[in-house]
């Protein structure tokens, strides 16, 4: 299976890390979203097993961890809304435009 | 049809949704504000007086015949230009008043800024609609007070002018405008949608928002129609045509996207303009999740958009909502829209609104239950404060290649805006004979003025900033734009010449130094842009150049860089040299260039005013102790020196070319005045292969 992660909302010059698992699967600077499609960033992480512990971090910024169940939301959208992180989890990609 | 007259050619549908009268906007108001005050009054705790019964509903309002005011109006007073744009009536009156001045002078028509008032008084009687506020502005307004009369006029008459007119905040009266009536629209857009070869599915062009269940009236939608509903009118334009989809191969990168617009974009232009292009393409390098985007992010912005059917092709409702909704919101980002939620990203900062049943909302993120609820509860619309910003925003914060994408606010005179139009025949060209320059570093522009006009054109040759018919304009990195201000005013006399079409007459400026101090004093990036005043007024304008001035790196460059930047020394630079004692300072920093860097290749420039100084006479007034006399003293000119100097200048290469001719010159003027015509024979004879070379 595989977990789409999408950098969303809310980034401005973050250097980014995201761990699945506790495998480092990404690490990026200079992450910002393009507010025309309002997108930053995506990676697709292959992961055995229905469920995924997923780490996003911004380096001085926040961080959130959940447990995704790949298997119903493979797809998880990452945006910062007033200095929170949250995940948006769906069963299918959330367009952009 | 126009239920008010049948032989009207207005053609704003009395079917669209929220047509008002002015009369029903006011009344309205009043309404609105009456059923406030009741109900303030009638949830007033107990104990406190009884409240007023609540008002009676308003009637409905017998068919008006007075023709609407509403729209786009233009009027000119002296060289200036205003483009008037009422909304007070017809479709979502914002009951506002804003405009854009322009000024029009000989053949070039350049724009100077905007205002609105976005509180107006709205005064109506049988007569007239008077609408009067305090307005902002990009610029500072010494009479910001706006009222605008207008005369009632039947629909049977034709529309009447609106009288401008600005007042000081005292009440004292400014300007005032008679302003045609030119338009029931606010703005006017050219658009043109151009589609790709292998796109697989329709081009989008109708929905009917009855389709399915949605906010708002049922109503076939087109992009044009949707627009319109929003006071804009698009105009398509006869360019649209059918691109290889080998252009961007089985995917399009937002760079390919660019290229491609500068290709087939027919009114396509490196300037702001009421131009937008659409492209229809079938899949985006980030795959079938984009459905569309804004991709034109670099030199000016906002100009073209593209829309994926790979994500939103297909002929069913669902589809075709979704294509009408793609397209409008891409063109949206060209307005300078950002996201529903994301209108804190704007510059100045907006307050964001997720909950906004708005094109420019996405609809699986509504917070209040998801895409059906969205949908079921869109009307098909631009939010008010959408429509606004579509109507009244600052010009350059809309039109396309205005500011960048989210920047919103103006900054103060458009001292650096390209012409709205130039017909002057004219052409102005600029530039610095190398990209990039040292910190200290003399920057030294070169003027070229030629002729467009196949018939070529009469004109000064005063191309030389000092004579004040050339103006040059810099904007610093940290975005201030000032004017080079010479340090000495020349009077120039007559000196005109024609000049045929291809020809062109040359100068150089140093343009490092004036009145206003060093004006390259920090590293980073520069923008230059020059203004020459022609015989006829006309407003000669050249394109924008990239001055970037280097950081320092080395000790020696650090070094370099103090001794070069100095008030004196700018002073030397822009005289090419001088013995006043006042500039010892200045000179002693020079000799330490020579003394410790004779070879680095800035020590030239201080060759070069210790050079040209040297091959002049120089004469020094010194008062004697009584302060009632003194004396003149003539220093004759160093003729060796300055050969010496200027030799070491002329080779190297440093210079651009119309300094190194000057240089020439004045290196055969030095040689001939010490006797060695042979030499300045043979110096003459390098500056025309100077010319050529440089």
């Amino acid at each position: 299976m595989t977990l789409h992660v999408s950098l969303r909302d809310g980034f401005q010059n973050a250097t980014v890390t995201i761990t699945v698992n506790g495998s480092d699967a990404y690490r990026k600077s200079n992450v910002t979203t393009n507010l025309t499609i309002s997108h930053a960033d995506s990676i697709d992480v292959p992961v055995d097993g229905p469920t995924a512990r997923l780490e996003v971090a911004v380096d001085g910024g926040p961080r959130r961890t959940e447990d995704i169940p790949v298997a119903e939301t493979p797809y998880v959208n990452v945006r910062i809304t007033d200095g929170a992180m949250e995940f948006l989890r769906s069963s299918e990609p959330i367009p952009m435009l | 049809m126009n239920v008010y007259d049948p032989t009207s050619t207005d053609t704003i549908s009395a079917d669209s949704p929220g047509e008002m009268t002015v009369e029903e906007m006011v009344t309205l108001e009043a309404s609105d504000a009456a059923n406030l005050a009741a109900l303030a009054a009638a949830t007033t705790p107990a104990g406190a007086a009884a409240a007023p019964p609540l008002p009676l509903p308003i009637p409905i309002p017998p068919i008006v015949i007075k023709r609407a005011v509403s729209g786009r109006y233009r009027g000119n007073t002296g060289s200036f230009q205003l483009e008037l744009r009422v909304d007070v009536d017809r479709t979502r009156p914002m009951k506002r008043v804003s405009g854009d001045f322009l000024q029009v002078t000989g053949g070039t028509t350049t724009y100077v800024g905007s205002f609105v008032v976005n509180a107006p008084s709205i005064s109506v009687t049988p007569t007239q609609v008077i609408v009067q506020g305090l307005g902002s502005y990009t610029f500072s307004a010494g009479a910001p007070v706006v009222r605008v009369t207008i005369q009632r006029r039947t629909i049977l008459q034709p529309p009447a002018p609106a009288l401008v007119e600005f007042f000081t905040t005292g009440g004292s009266p400014g300007a005032t405008y008679t302003c045609a009536f030119e338009s029931p629209y606010f703005r006017t857009v050219q658009i043109e949608t151009d589609s790709v070869s292998n796109v697989t599915t329709p081009v989008f062009a109708s929905y009917n928002t009855g389709s399915l269940p949605s906010g708002g009236p049922a109503r076939p939608l087109s992009v044009v129609s949707a627009y319109a509903e929003a006071g804009i009118q698009m105009i398509p334009t006869s360019g649209a045509n059918v691109i290889n989809a080998s252009e961007g191969g089985p995917s399009w990168s937002n760079a390919e996207l660019h290229a491609s617009m500068e290709r087939h974009f027919t009114v396509w232009r490196d300037l702001p303009q009421w131009a937008v292009w659409e492209v229809v393409a079938q899949l985006h390098d980030l795959g079938p999740g984009l459905y569309g985007i804004m991709f034109d992010q670099q030199g000016r912005q906002r100009q073209g958009c593209a829309v994926f059917h790979q994500g939103i092709g297909g002929t069913t409702a669902e589809q075709l909502r979704l294509q009408l909704y793609t397209y409008v919101h891409e063109l949206g980002h060209c307005f300078n829209l950002l996201h529903s939620w994301q209108k804190s990203f704007a510059v100045p900062p907006a307050t964001n609104r997720p909950k906004a049943l708005s094109w420019m909302n996405y609809p699986w993120s509504y917070p209040d239950g998801g895409a059906s609820a969205f949908w079921n509860a869109f009307p098909f619309q631009f939010d008010n404060e959408e429509i606004i910003h579509l109507r009244h925003g600052f010009r350059n914060n809309v039109i396309m290649g205005g500011a960048n994408f989210a920047v919103g606010a103006a900054l103060g005179r458009e001292i650096m805006a390209t012409p709205v139009s130039d017909e002057s025949g004219l052409r102005l060209r600029i530039s610095t004979h190398q990209r990039n320059f040292a910190l200290g570093e003399p920057v030294v522009l070169q003027l070229e003025l030629g002729a467009t006009d196949p018939r070529g054109r009469r004109a000064h040759t005063w191309l030389h900033p000092n004579f004040g018919l050339v103006k040059v304009a810099i904007r610093k990195p940290s975005g201030e734009v000032w004017f080079y201000d010479p340090m000495i005013d020349h009077l120039p006399g007559e000196r005109t010449r024609d000049l045929p079409s291809g020809d062109s007459i040359q100068d150089s400026a140093y343009i490092g130094y004036g009145k206003g101090g060093l004006y390259f004093d920090q590293p980073g990036r520069y923008q230059v842009r020059a203004i020459y005043g022609a015989i006829d007024g006309s407003q000669v304008i050249s394109d924008i150049i990239d001055v970037r001035v280097r950081y320092p790196v080395t000790a020696v460059e650090e070094e370099l860089a103090d001794l070069f930047m100095g008030d004196e020394q700018g002073t030397l630079l822009y005289l090419l040299g001088s013995d006043a004692d006042s500039l010892r300072h200045g000179n002693a920093a020079f000799d330490e260039v020579l003394a410790k860097h004779p070879k680095h290749a800035m020590a030239n420039y201080a060759r070069l005013v210790k050079g040209f100084n040297a091959g002049r006479e120089f004469k020094t007034i010194s008062i004697d102790a009584d302060g009632r006399s003194g004396r003149v003293a003539v220093r004759a000119p160093a003729l060796g020196e300055s050969t010496a100097l200027l030799s070491a200048v002329a080779d190297s290469g440093v210079l651009d070319s119309v300094s190194a001719e000057m240089t020439l010159s004045k290196l055969a003027d030095v040689q001939a005045k010490g006797g060695d015509a042979t030499a300045a024979a043979k110096t003459r004879s390098r500056v025309s292969r100077a010319v050529a070379v440089g």
